[in-house]
């Protein structure tokens, strides 16, 4: 938590009112966004996220294994997210926890669609392998090193990062098996398929303190919060999800001005994400 | 009310002629069937009782078609030891489903995921001020999960903590949408649910006209999302009143 | 002035704020300045007192049940001694108020608020035992543990206690009990019970 003096507390809600924020932007600017990408080797691909004093880290592991057996065209994917007591000692053992669930809830519901997996930024339907008997299993984790607000958003980047960073093994099916067999597969060391990550939403809460709403809180302005939204848009400028936090009821029509304010902001996100992402790339494969 | 269909199997649900939902708009199109024979924007009919566990400070039970819940509130009574000291009241919530709730037994997931629902849903709506540094419990139990659990469960708890006592801003009704192919249906059940494409779920303070929870899933364009938040916030005030009949029906059979 | 009972539930809206003041029950919005029911009861006007300035009358709910008492910093307890230290005694609050709780609450009294002089010469054993009824008030919150009471006023102490013959005890001064049964004197920190 924030200890904040009321003196403090006025001036983050009085200059928020002004349109000019305690470190100076606006309230749609967002802190500047660095990405580095491939920064943990033994994941298939990874991306560590910065974004003013918030710092986070996505690794993508994937795994041969079975579809269920209700949904046998599918891969799995499951998103986890974890709290290092690095980023704050409250995080220490269980405590990190609700955050954590929080987080992980939040992420699969904007980034992995509805039940029958239309609307998720990663197609459900590519990683498998044989259908009904082996397909990808896809394990997202983001680990939160260092906090100070906005770690959704933060967070979604760093997916986003991550999985453009991935490259799947080429897998080869040995044809001849029966239909009852687990068929034998080989997977190559040297080929590699790379996601299409241009579907994937990138994720602008909304936080609301007094009659404004402002992006990208830091953790002083989340503590003055009332409610935030957290809305994810995809390129197309469509809603693939959101999730509201904050107990505090917000008028239908503020709701719906705060989804088309996203759309707006997240334009211009996914454009600095992308270019950002891109050199980051290109920086990895110089070094 | 039209809602009750013929083929469908019926609950047992004593459907007192005011305790049911009229249909919020006409059936406009009709080249789909749902799988109980309702509209595409007809609600179940919902039966709500409020005192239905003798132990608790107040209890609701809910039913709406197949989806049957019951909610106990206890409290407010002192927090857990190891909880942090804190001026205001707090709200515990916890999400449960019987063995038996699911098709396969012992299948209730999203438990953990449920609990934290309820309880932003609830939060924003009570007075949290007037327990203080005390805990109210809500133990939800789904006896059978018959689709949309979560906002029965919701507007469900909230009738609880209304019979509990418990100071609230309003009531809190619950409503979700699927969105299955270009369709929008209200109040999906469990196999509608299956393969929807993406789903809505409100829960609103209907006599404040506030929402205190929203999330949906899937992809949506801004039209759709106009259309399905108006259908679940005239569909929860809707509810809002079923529930406000029940309540006072409790109160005044309490009087006499 | 009293209107005809309406049953009303949580969220119902009661009255404008310019024309009624919100009472038990009841709460008063800011942002559209409604007044709107809080409970689920029955709707009662009451006429402001004549005294006062403000001359909107007071709309309530009352009626339904409400949720078991809470302490509250200020609230007279009544309360049982459990445990008795050397600087603190723990007690379980009974009532708060004329109310009777519904759960248990814990509440301690520290040392230096069993009464209100000398307060370092206390000597906990030989103000209160357990099982002693003890009259009290909330001072805070306290910690995550319990209330702090005091028992720092004349008419706050020991109410009601035992002897260790097992006999009511009769209050004889403001520090000691005596036992009808044996005539042996105890010592409490005893209540002057106001009639």
């Amino acid at each position: 938590m924030v200890g904040l003096s009321v003196g403090e507390k006025h001036f983050i809600q009085g200059g928020i009112a002004q349109d000019l924020r305690s470190d100076g932007r606006k309230r749609l600017t967002y802190r500047p966004i660095y990405v580095e990408t491939g920064v943990i080797p033994q994941a298939h691909g990874s991306a560590r996220v910065r974004l003013g004093a918030t710092d986070v880290i996505a690794s993508v592991k994937a795994e041969l294994g079975k579809p269920s057996a209700l949904q046998p065209d599918k891969g799995k994917i499951a998103i986890y997210v974890d709290c290092s007591p690095t980023a704050a000692p409250m995080f220490e053992g269980r405590g990190g926890e609700e955050l954590s669930t929080e987080l992980s809830v939040a992420l699969q519901r904007c980034l992995l669609g509805g039940k029958s997996g239309a609307g998720a930024g990663i197609d459900p339907t590519s990683l498998v392998v044989v259908e009904g008997k082996v397909c990808w299993d896809l394990y997202i984790d983001g680990l939160v090193i260092s906090s100070d607000g906005n770690l959704l958003d933060a967070l979604a980047a760093a997916i986003k990062a991550a999985l453009s960073n991935t490259g799947i093994p080429k897998v080869d099916v040995a044809v001849e098996t029966r239909s009852d067999e687990q068929p034998e597969v080989n997977i190559s060391d040297e080929e590699f398929l790379q996601f299409d990550t241009s579907g994937i939403p990138v994720i602008v809460t909304l936080t609301k303190v007094g009659r404004h709403y402002i992006v990208d809180a830091t953790s002083e302005e989340e503590s003055q919060m009332s409610s935030a939204v957290s809305i994810s848009v995809n390129r197309k400028g469509h809603i693939c999800g959101l999730t509201k936090r904050g107990g505090v009821g917000l008028d239908p029509s503020i709701i719906l001005d705060m989804i088309s304010v996203a759309k707006h902001v997240s334009e211009q996100l996914i454009n600095k994400l992308d270019s950002e992402i891109a050199a980051a790339e290109a920086s990895e494969e110089e070094s | 009310m039209a809602a009750k269909p013929g083929s469908a199997p019926v609950t047992y649900s004593p459907n007192l002629g005011q305790k049911t939902r009229p249909p919020i708009f006409k059936d406009n199109d009709l080249d789909w069937v749902r799988p109980d024979g309702r509209g595409f924007h007809q609600c179940r009919p919902a039966f709500f009782r409020t005192g239905a566990v003798n132990s608790a400070s107040g209890s609701a039970y809910a039913e709406l078609g197949s989806t049957k819940v019951i909610v106990s509130v206890f409290g407010p009574r002192e927090s857990k030891k190891a909880m942090m000291y804190s001026d205001t009241g707090r709200l515990n919530c916890n999400v449960s489903y019987t063995t038996f709730a699911t098709p396969v037994r012992g299948q209730g997931s999203d438990h953990k995921e449920f609990s934290s629902m309820l309880l932003k849903a609830l939060e924003g709506a009570i007075m949290l001020e007037t327990f203080p540094k005390t805990t109210v419990d809500v133990f939800a139990l789904v006896l059978e999960s018959g689709g949309s659990d979560l906002p029965v469960v919701i507007s469900c708890a909230s009738l609880a903590l209304a019979d509990a006592g418990i100071m609230m801003y309003d009531l809190v009704a619950a409503v979700s949408v699927s969105c299955l192919g270009k369709n929008l249906v209200i109040d999906p059940v469990l196999e509608e649910e299956s393969y929807q494409d993406g789903s809505l779920m409100l829960t609103c303070m209907p006599s404040r006209y506030e929402v205190t929870q929203l999330t949906f899933t899937g992809e949506w364009s801004t039209p759709d999302i106009n259309e399905a938040m108006q259908l679940c916030l005239d569909a929860c005030s809707k509810l809002g009143k079923v529930m406000r009949t029940c309540l006072k029906e409790a109160a005044s059979a309490s009087q006499e | 002035m009293e209107e005809a009972d309406e049953m009303v539930t949580p969220g119902e809206v009661l009255g404008k704020a310019t024309d009624l003041k919100a009472g038990k029950g009841a709460y008063a919005a800011s942002h559209n300045n409604t007044i709107y029911a809080s409970l689920t009861g029955f709707r009662r006007i009451q006429a402001p007192p004549p005294a006062s300035n403000d001359k909107r009358p007071t709309v309530e709910v009352t009626g339904h049940k409400a949720h078991g008492p809470v302490p509250e910093p200020g609230s007279v307890v009544i309360a049982r001694v459990t445990k008795v230290m050397a600087r603190t005694a723990s007690a379980d609050i009974m009532c708060v108020g004329p109310k009777s709780v519904r759960e248990k609450f814990t509440g301690i009294i520290r040392q230096q608020d069993v009464r209100a002089t000398e307060i370092d010469k206390v000597d906990m054993h030989l103000s209160f035992r357990p099982g002693d009824i003890v009259r009290a008030v909330v001072l805070s919150l306290g910690d995550a543990r319990a209330y702090y009471l005091s028992t720092a006023k004349n008419e706050l102490g020991v109410v009601s206690a035992e002897s260790s013959a097992g006999a009511t005890m009769v209050p004889i001064s403001w520090t000691e009990m005596q036992c009808p049964l044996t005539g042996q004197i105890e010592l409490r920190k005893v209540a002057k019970v106001v009639n």
